[in-house]
């Protein structure tokens, strides 16, 4: 397996989806390559570290405000 | 004369709480606000696409039977509005930058040496800095790239659900999916080689 290989298999690997020949090479070119096994490191990090953004925040006060007055109607005309 | 007290019936479940256009504000205006804003990386946009959403579930909020149901249907309807706004915007702007970028996504090439990251312990909360540095690394990939990314490792959709949202196929989600990921490694090297986020 080549290093460009490993690389296209890591969407794969991270997500449990590699059938056991094509893990076998990759774990195999993995204990060999160093570049690869730091590669794959950064790779998970990356996802590991974007997971844990938060998915939402407060609304900022001024778009709040604005947001409130274009839909003063709706908001406070029914229910 | 009487046997013993029955035990009382099992408690219902607690009613959803009434869908009023507050309620949907409330609860739903931040969600709606971050997922564009991350889509479009503009705050300007992303408040226009909140208020068009915000509008759409409003007016249809007798369809719905409860939050649960209108919580799924939020995520599609917002994803599509931030899709026709930039899309209506490039249209005015005559650039047709995203269609070009659509399947390229240069990332550095295997084969070259590759640091080490220096990650430290996990924990569970990003710091500020760190935070910040990957809000910016997503609003620097290009959009069709970002979408996917944003649903995928923000939102945390399912690819499939990801593929029938953007019209696209479920190999097509994947490859732009694993292309951005590579992508934001790249960007975010820098900030983690040696040492730490900077």
């Amino acid at each position: 397996m080549t290093c460009d290989e490993f690389r296209q298999l890591l969407g794969d690997h991270l997500g449990g989806e590699l059938v056991v020949e094509v893990r076998e090479s990759f774990e195999t070119h993995r204990v060999e390559c160093e570049n690869c096994e730091f590669y794959l490191e950064s790779y998970t990090h990356t996802v590991k570290i974007t997971r844990k953004l938060p998915k939402c925040g407060p609304l900022p006060s001024a778009v709040e405000a604005r947001l409130r007055e274009v839909l003063k109607d709706h908001l406070h005309g029914s229910g | 004369m009487t046997g013993p007290p029955l035990p009382p019936p099992d408690p219902a479940p607690p009613p959803e709480p009434p869908v009023t256009p507050e309620f949907v504000f409330r609860e739903y205006a931040p969600r709606i606000y971050h997922i564009a804003r991350r889509m479009l990386g503009n705050d300007a946009d992303a408040e226009d696409v909140t208020q068009d959403v915000l509008l759409q579930v409003i007016r249809k909020l007798d369809t719905f039977r409860g939050d649960s149901q209108l919580s799924t249907w939020l995520h599609r309807v917002t994803v599509n509005a931030a899709l026709a706004y930039r899309q209506k915007r490039a249209t005015r702007q005559k650039r047709e930058t995203t269609e070009a970028a659509d399947d390229v996504l240069e990332t550095a090439p295997a084969g070259g040496p590759v640091k080490r990251w220096n990650v430290g312990p996990d924990e569970p909360v990003l710091a500020a800095e760190q935070a910040a540095v990957i809000e910016r690394a997503i609003g620097d990939l290009p959009p069709p790239f970002r979408d996917i990314y944003v649903l995928a490792d923000v939102e945390g959709l399912p690819n499939a659900e990801i593929a029938e949202m953007l019209g696209l196929s479920l190999p097509a989600v994947k490859s732009r999916l694993h292309r951005a990921r590579m992508r934001m490694r790249d960007i975010l090297a820098p900030h983690f080689e040696g040492g730490g986020v900077s």
